[in-house]
């Protein structure tokens, strides 16, 4: 395939809308309340969050179409997954709040089989989970890398199905299939894909800001402070309050 | 404002949907009465919470509390409960009353920290074995267990209770045939206070475990030197936050630290005192004690987790217990002293082997030091038992896999005096040294395979031990099949072959056994499952036959493998949550027939051909168990137990000896003690102190309305009067409290 036309397939699977089914009726204060929840993750704003997933709850609770439930359900778990990599979160509402991720995300793939994003995300909950409790890992390793591979049969360009993958891959021991080449080659390709996403493209449009900090970490990890360093530089761009990467990864990476 | 949850209309058009409409109108004016329900959410602190769902339970709808904590939720039922949820509080469900105007209020409590995530490799579902499990909150939440995991394992169907202790006598098998477990590693001193008929506690405290998983009967291939039934305790898993409890009652104290250690590591700690000396000054016991039940135990536990290398956790725990009690026995009465050391070690290791297979090592051991007087018994006793097993689960599709092996090796070593005839502590026939140095070793391999197809989901297994002491190698095949026939409803059968080692206690180098066979049972169970344990209705029943062969039996020429026996019976269990009540009943009948000789019973009775009643057989019994929250902060349970009385054998005169009288005893177990009765009662108080704190108070009055319940037998010198011993548990009051503080 020619370059050309790699560029075209790009642009038509990034450019060309979510399916209309999943936008086309959503509530009117749908773009308000998910442009304050990416407002506030980007932000670092835990109670914005909040706020905003309380805001889609009942945005759920008025009796969505069915077409729209699925995505609702995504916003819910995606803010739940948000919040609870926050520090001031306990551990219990952590808990609670990645079963209840998973819960919806299921709902959502249940409800629309196709919803690649939907199935990403659920394996990136199940990351997280593991990341807790190293040892749950075992058992939900699989299953995160089976909705992985659903989520790329359906849209193996979505920047967010890319980024997903790249995190799984830096986060998995090498033994289970984790491998840093392939993390760094996924955040390229997703950051890649993110540089021709529409700005206007309505939600889930999340996952620059993370394209770079993980990529970021995989540099560092290899050894390349500069070229990580400057990763971390561009997350900022994004997302100039994150303590996570002011505070933990920059400060890391000078330890190096 | 109120975020209120809406239905979405139907279109309503044409005739035939008016007419669709004007039915429905009427259906509905058949349907339960429906009301708008209002209410407010609200923390511990009575700071109202916002974005708590409030969902219509049984249903997807739902409402979420807006700032003021406030939710309406149109169209419910009266009747029908709401489960108000949040992240990090616990769920509480909410009963909307017959008021049409339906008001709620109800208060979350910020929820503990969950333990560490289970580790399981692909578990066939369903299971093909019938299992019970319980936590450490049933074990509290059962009124007259005293937070003892035994006692409460004794409420089961299934397991009889032959006297005032905790021994589990499962469907017409004796107390040295349950399997005890405790993170893969045999428990081979699950008692303390320790009698022939197990003992007066449970030696595992519940708060050191996650749960216990307890079958009666039919289980797999994966345990071996078991003839009756599997008790398989999980410790507590890595702590995920700091957490101290104090808990302190008229028994004792203890104290409890757990906390992580990074982000994969974690430790716990426990100390517990007995010091019954309170108990009893406000429960005065009828029997005499020159030293009052007392001791103490410590336990302690390291877990680290890694991806790499997979989770180690090893758990260690060291008692010490003494008791100086007064004690009839036949003609006999004097007192007992006993003081016992224990201590148990595990560790298990789990890694996983590819994405799909779990790899398991267990190893531990346990350490028991008992010295015991009682007339003309004296006994030193140090047994040390060692046991590991290896095994590798896991399977892909319908198929679920288990290979592995275990093994025991355990030194006995008793030295002292014992009566010449079993039972007689005054010495009337003399006594005699007793001298056990027993060394033994069994080693197993085992597979199990199971598939479920459709409804059908089918296990079967097998293991070959070999005993090192009789020299002999034994294969028993074992096999299950579940049935689903919808609607929550299945049927089992479970049939299969199983060995175990007589214990020490008949090796005795001087008047013991030289050789003794390993022991045999063969289990058929037939079962009907309906509903799910952890729903709202569930029952089951079992019958069962098991069929005893190669059981000790002493006759004039000493001990031999010549005894045999058999029970059959039916175990009933029933449990329905109701709002205001959860309500357990359950039943069982037994038949058991044995021809065989317990160790401590040598040369005590004439046995007659054939076989008899052995002491355990229990012909019926009956519990209910009923827990009622009275509020959000009180829950009351109460619980009633009646059960037949245990065979015994009656003596009919004596035989003036230059010792003194010497019984004469009828026929082995030919007369039955009178029936057994106990009603408990206990209420708990849960509240929470701030963010992090939690206290609970709880009471219980034990036997309630005091019943003298009789276990024993006693005679006069000459025997020619007979009275019931006295029960040492008459009515009793405790009181205690428990502070966890969480961060």
């Amino acid at each position: 395939m020619t370059r050309t036309m790699c560029l075209a397939a790009i642009l038509v699977t990034v450019l060309v809308p979510a399916p209309a089914a999943r936008q086309s009726s959503m509530p009117p204060d749908w773009p308000q309340v998910t442009g304050q929840l990416e407002q506030a993750v980007l932000g670092d704003d835990a109670a914005g969050v909040r706020r905003a997933r309380t805001d889609l709850l009942r945005l759920l609770a008025a009796g969505p179409a069915t077409d729209r439930a699925a995505l609702l359900h995504y916003a819910i778990a995606y803010a739940g997954w948000r919040l609870s990599t926050n520090p001031a979160v306990s551990a219990r509402e952590r808990d609670d709040l990645l079963d209840d991720a998973e819960t919806r995300l299921k709902t959502a793939v249940k409800l629309d089989p196709e919803f690649a994003e939907g199935y990403a995300l659920l394996s990136g909950v199940y990351g997280l989970k593991i990341n807790f409790s190293p040892m749950s890992g075992i058992l939900l390793g699989p299953r995160s890398g089976g909705a992985i591979d659903r989520a790329e049969q359906l849209e193996p360009e979505n920047p967010r199905v890319l980024l997903s993958r790249g995190i799984g891959k830096f986060n998995t021991p090498a033994m289970f299939g984790g491998s840093l080449k392939d993390a760094e080659a996924c955040l390229w390709r997703a950051i890649d894909r993110f540089a021709v996403e529409s700005p206007a493209k309505p939600f889930p449009a999340w996952g620059r800001f993370d394209a770079h900090a993980w990529l970021g970490q995989v540099l560092a990890r290899r050894g390349d402070k500069a070229a990580a360093r400057a990763e971390y530089e561009r997350a900022l761009e994004v997302a100039p309050k994150s303590g996570w990467v002011q505070f933990v990864l920059m400060p890391a990476l000078e330890k190096k | 404002m109120p975020f209120v949850e809406s239905a979405s209309q139907p279109p309503g058009r044409s005739r035939l949907i008016e007419g669709m409409v004007l039915a429905l109108l009427v259906v509905g004016l058949m349907a339960p009465q429906t009301a708008s329900v209002t209410g407010r959410v609200r923390d511990a602190t009575g700071l109202p919470l916002a974005g708590v769902v409030v969902t219509l339970k049984g249903t997807d709808r739902f409402a979420v509390t807006g700032d003021n904590g406030e939710f309406v939720l149109a169209g419910v039922a009266t009747g029908a409960t709401l489960v108000a949820s949040q992240p990090g509080f616990n769920p509480q469900d909410a009963r909307v009353s017959n008021d049409r105007t339906t008001r709620l209020e109800i208060v979350l409590t910020v929820g503990g920290i969950r333990e560490s995530v289970a580790v399981h490799a692909a578990e066939p579902d369903p299971p093909a074995q019938s299992v019970t499990t319980l936590t450490a909150l049933d074990v509290v939440r059962t009124p007259g267990t005293q937070a003892d995991l035994m006692r409460a394992l004794l409420t089961l169907p299934g397991v009889s209770q032959i006297d005032e202790g905790t021994g589990l006598f499962v469907r017409g098998g004796d107390v040295s045939e349950v399997l005890v477990l405790f993170d893969g590693v045999v428990v081979n001193h699950p008692y303390r206070y320790e009698t022939p008929t197990g003992g007066f506690r449970g030696a595992i405290d519940p708060f050191l475990t996650s749960g216990a998983s307890f079958t009666t009967g039919g289980f797999s291939a994966e345990y071996g030197n078991s003839l009756s039934a599997v008790l398989d305790l999980r410790p507590l898993g890595r702590p995920q936050s700091q957490q101290t409890t104090v808990t302190a009652g008229l028994a004792g104290v203890s104290a409890s630290f757990a906390s992580p250690l990074g982000s994969r590591g974690g430790v716990r700690a426990a100390v517990n005192r007995s010091t019954p000396s309170l108990l009893f000054a406000v429960n005065p016991s009828p029997s005499d004690f020159d030293r009052l039940p007392g001791g103490w135990d410590a336990s302690g536990s390291v877990t680290a987790e890694s991806p790499r290398l997979g989770s180690l956790r090893v758990t260690g725990l060291s008692q010490r217990d003494h008791v100086g009690v007064e004690l009839e026995k036949d003609a006999f009465v004097g007192f007992l002293h006993s003081d016992t050391r224990h201590e148990l070690i595990a560790a298990k290791w789990q890694r996983a082997a590819g994405p799909r297979w779990l790899a398991t090592i267990s190893i531990g051991g346990d350490r028991f030091t008992k010295s015991t007087d009682l007339g003309v018994l004296l006994l030193d006793e140090q047994e040390s038992h060692r046991s590991a097993r290896a095994e590798l689960t896991g399977g892909g599709g319908p198929w679920h896999a288990l290979v592995g092996m275990d093994g025991d090796v355990v030194d006995t070593d008793i030295l002292g005096h014992v009566p010449q005839r079993g039972g007689d502590f005054a010495g009337i026939s003399g006594s005699e040294r007793f001298e056990i140095a027993h060394r033994d070793w069994r080693a197993g391999v085992f597979g199990v395979a199971s598939r479920s197809t459709g409804p059908l989901t089918a296990e079967a297994g097998l293991r070959a031990d070999r005993f090192d002491a009789s020299s002999e190698v034994t294969v028993d095949p074992r096999a299950s099949v579940r049935i689903d026939l919808g609607g929550e409803r299945s049927v089992r059968v479970a049939i299969g072959r199983y060995h175990q080692g007589p214990s020490p206690a008949y090796f005795d180098r001087v008047r013991g056994a030289q050789v003794l066979s390993a022991m045999s049972a063969t289990h058929l169970v037939l079962g009907y499952e309906r509903g799910t344990p952890a729903g709202r209705t569930f029952g089951r029943i079992e019958v069962y036959k098991k069929w005893y062969d190669s059981l000790p039996f002493e006759d004039d020429a000493g001990f031999s493998s010549d005894g045999y026996g058999s029970s059959a019976g039916a175990d009933v269990y029933l449990h329905r949550v109701w709002s205001r009540l959860d309500l357990t009943l359950g039943g069982s009948v037994l038949h058991a027939r044995r021809r065989w000789t317990p160790a401590e019973q040598r040369d005590r009775y004439t046995t007659p051909a054939g076989t008899w009643s052995p002491d355990f057989e229990i012909p019926y019994s009956v519990q209910a168990i009923a827990r009622i929250p009275i509020s959000r902060m009180f829950n009351l349970a109460g619980s009633w137990r009646t059960a037949a009385g245990r065979p015994f054998t009656p003596a009919i005169g004596a035989v003036q000896t230059v010792g003194g009288y010497e019984p004469m005893w009828g026929p082995i177990n030919s007369d039955r003690l009178p029936r057994y009765e106990r009603v408990d009662l206990s209420i708990s108080a849960l509240t929470t102190i701030g963010q992090r704190t939690t206290a609970v108070f709880f009471a219980s009055v034990d036997n309630l309305v005091g019943r003298r319940n009789v276990f024993e037998m006693a005679y006069s010198a000459d025997y020619s009067a007979r009275r019931p011993v006295k029960s040492a548990s008459p009515r009793a009051f405790y009181v205690g409290c428990s502070i966890s503080i969480t961060r």
